[in-house]
């Protein structure tokens, strides 16, 4: 009787698994906010993706925890950064995942790896703080590398399921399309913030400056990954004074004592800026992060 | 002499190490990942420095009884400045099947494997398989190495079953992780069982040689989802020993034993992620228990009519710890730990073993994330047993801890 039942239960259970698994789309495991959503411009209704991180945490410092191992053991594509940004976790997550499929290409797309990145191959080593010899990684800020990125990324996503390969190909045309058009209008929007100068708190805006032509004229940290020390900040202090700058922008998982700070001091206008999907209320997608970048950096000249 | 193969072990490594760095930082690299740890502490107790044998010599079912036991390891702590360990691990990529890890510590002059082994990367369906020395998965704790504790010493419960370096050993480990809805992982493991305490061998002619394999241990991890901004960790733990041998021979009177061992333990490890940048706002609870009980037989002894008497013994030992994120790259801990709440062995009387507490606060300060500087102050009460008098009696002291930890060479990895 019981062996009866028992041989019920693994059919019914084995039929579940065998219906899910045929049924489901792809599951994709994105490391950053960004990425989420290009893959899901991308996927459309073909995927499903999560996320390890969200605006508010600074992703270099993220512990490879249980529930993040659990979504790459069930991943079928993990989609990261690269360039060293995850290197204290996602090695983690991906030995303990214990999942093939992922731990290498096809299944594992470095998005950082498609593109070239600022400052790669120079000499680093640690006392020159948080630096990444293989390039500065925040290469999705540069509107450009990105379309390059979800170009790559839709390449692979046919690879790794080439049933809906044209599905996958068809939605980044359109992204295309719609991405080279909002281009022409971001850079005409933002043309006024040509030659600007601004302070950073941290090197990952390079992509998103020398893309608008902005000058990045000081950091808040003195070497990357190094907070501001009091010395360092009013050396700032007397730099701006001589040549103040536009505004001093950070990203919302930034301490932002050294920044309101030196703003108080010298009057100039201090942004946090969205940096990525979710980072602000306005920015849902990759198109209202960028929309929502420009204007409150454009924003930044009412301060004054 | 030692110092000079000391250096130049962690020169050569350095070497290594920066050139594979100027080469190349990514797992592409052939090279295996390369880290040297230094961790060193200032020490002080308030019993002309006993305080840390007071600790080793803590009462308990697995202590040893009546003759001395060399020990080493961690433990050797002096008054005043101590190097504990410099540890050099290599690990990387076999081949497309496996994953390789070295680490060997350099301390007090001696060297030692602390884990070597390989493991499984391409297993389908969640399944990966260990081999080699490693720290057993049982628990929470024990799994981590001295440079990533919350604290700068083992924890009492640690200690008091399996001694300084917590449960260490050469075997294999199997572990199971289903796709489920949330995180499951279960695995056993088989160790040769070469331990001090729990499964510790006797060598001496009229007790048998052990054949290994002869401890193993089963334990269950699950993380149910509780959101993006916490995770939550529980556990269950089983270890078993068919062969634990004590010798509580007194010259020239020989006692040799010869059992059973079991343990069983529960851990739970909630973190509240940070919300602040470097640490600023996190939150650990993390607590374990363990509960032991020991069946052994007299197997040898002068007097021959205690030859095949029992002799049991009933022990736990739990800890609780917090550690707050006070400000970025600051954190305060604060642990209160118990050993022996239930301490008796049985052999024709019943001994009362006594309980030990300590409770202990910690300062960390974490400039980068490859060092750090740790205050600690703990006050112990430590239970011994008097084998004259018959009955347990109590240390106390207070212990204090300056210790530093850097690393070099390849990142190190941000384990729960």
């Amino acid at each position: 009787m019981i062996n009866r039942i028992l041989l019920k239960l693994c059919f019914v259970c084995g039929l579940g698994v065998l219906s899910s698994s045929a049924l489901a789309d792809m599951q994709i495991f994105a490391c950053e906010p960004e990425l989420e959503a290009l893959a899901k411009e991308l996927g459309g209704d073909r995927v499903s993706v999560s996320v390890a991180t969200h605006a508010k945490q600074d992703v270099h410092y993220i512990q490879a925890r249980p529930s993040l191992i659990n979504k790459v053991r069930r991943a079928d594509m993990v989609v990261c950064t690269g360039a060293s940004l995850e290197i204290g976790w996602l090695p983690v997550l991906l030995k303990k995942g214990a999942n093939p499929k992922v731990q290498g290409e096809p299944g594992l797309f470095m998005a950082a790896e498609q593109v070239e990145l600022i400052g790669a191959g120079s000499v680093a080593d640690r006392s020159q703080g948080d630096v990444h010899p293989e390039g500065n990684p925040h290469a999705f800020q540069d509107p450009y590398r990105m379309l390059s990125i979800a170009q790559k990324l839709a390449d692979r996503l046919g690879v790794l399921d080439s049933d809906n390969k044209a599905y996958y190909l068809e939605r980044f045309s359109d992204f295309k399309g719609r991405w080279l058009k909002a281009i022409t209008n971001w850079e005409t929007k933002a043309a006024p913030l040509k030659g600007q100068a601004v302070v950073v708190h941290h090197k990952s805006w390079e992509y998103f400056f020398n893309w608008l032509g902005i000058d990045m004229v000081a950091s808040i940290e003195p070497l990357p990954g190094i907070p501001p020390t009091s010395s360092h900040l009013s050396q700032l202090v007397t730099q701006m004074e001589s040549k103040p700058a536009y505004a001093i922008v950070r990203a919302p998982f930034t301490n932002k004592k050294g920044s309101v700070w030196l703003a108080k001091r010298t009057g100039i206008c201090e942004v946090e800026l969205a940096y990525t999907v979710g980072g602000s209320q306005q920015t849902t997608d990759l198109f209202t992060l960028f929309d929502s970048m420009i204007d409150q950096l454009l924003g930044a000249e009412q301060c004054k | 002499m030692k110092n000079t193969v000391l250096s130049a072990a962690i020169t050569a490594a350095c070497l290594v190490s920066s050139f594979t760095y100027a080469q190349s930082n990514n797992d592409t690299s052939f090279n295996p990942k390369i880290s040297v740890i230094l961790d060193g502490v200032y020490y002080s107790d308030n019993k002309g420095g006993d305080g840390i044998e007071h600790i080793e010599e803590m009462s308990g079912i697995l202590g040893s009884h009546g003759h001395d036991e060399e020990e080493h390891g961690h433990g050797e702590l002096k008054r005043g400045f101590n190097i504990r360990e410099a540890e050099l691990t290599m690990s990387g990529t076999v081949d497309p099947h496996l994953d390789a890890w070295i680490t060997v510590a350099f301390s007090n002059g001696e060297t030692e494997i602390e884990e070597a082994y390989f493991e499984t990367r391409s297993l389908p369906s969640g399944w990966k398989m260990k081999a080699g020395k490693f720290f057993s998965g049982i628990g929470y704790h024990n799994q981590q190495h001295l440079h990533s504790w919350a604290f700068s010493d083992q924890t009492l419960a640690h200690q008091t079953f399996f001694g300084d370096h917590g449960l260490v050993d050469s075997g294999l480990q199997v572990t199971y992780l289903p796709a489920t809805p949330f995180y499951t992982l279960v695995g056993v493991e088989v160790f040769q069982g070469e331990q001090d305490k729990f499964g510790a061998e006797v060598e001496h002619d009229e007790l048998k040689e052990g054949a290994g394999p002869r401890l193993s241990t089963a334990f269950l991890k699950i993380a149910p989802e509780i959101g993006t901004g916490s995770e939550l960790q529980l556990g269950l733990s089983l270890a078993r020993t068919g062969q634990h041998q004590e010798d509580h021979s007194e010259t020239p009177d020989v006692e040799l034993l010869e059992g059973d061992i079991l343990l069983w333990g529960l851990d739970v490890v909630y973190k509240k992620l940070p919300t602040g940048s470097f640490g600023e706002g996190s939150f650990t609870l993390q607590a374990e228990y363990f509960n032991v009980s020991k069946e052994l037989t007299i197997e040898a002894a002068s007097d021959i009519d205690e030859v095949g008497e029992e002799v049991t013994g009933d022990q736990d030992a739990f800890y609780l710890q917090t550690v707050y994120g006070i400000a970025p790259r600051w954190s305060i801990g604060a642990r209160y730990e118990m050993a022996g709440m239930v301490n008796e062995l049985k052999e024709e009387s019943t001994d009362k073993l006594g309980d030990s507490r300590r409770v202990s606060l910690a300062a960390t300060w974490q400039p980068t994330e490859y060092s750090k500087f740790r205050l600690q102050l703990s006050r112990a009460n430590i239970s011994e047993f008097d084998e004259d008098l018959g009955k347990a009696r109590s240390e106390s002291f207070n212990q204090i801890y300056l210790q530093y930890n850097v690393s070099l060479g390849a990142h190190g990895a941000h384990q729960f």
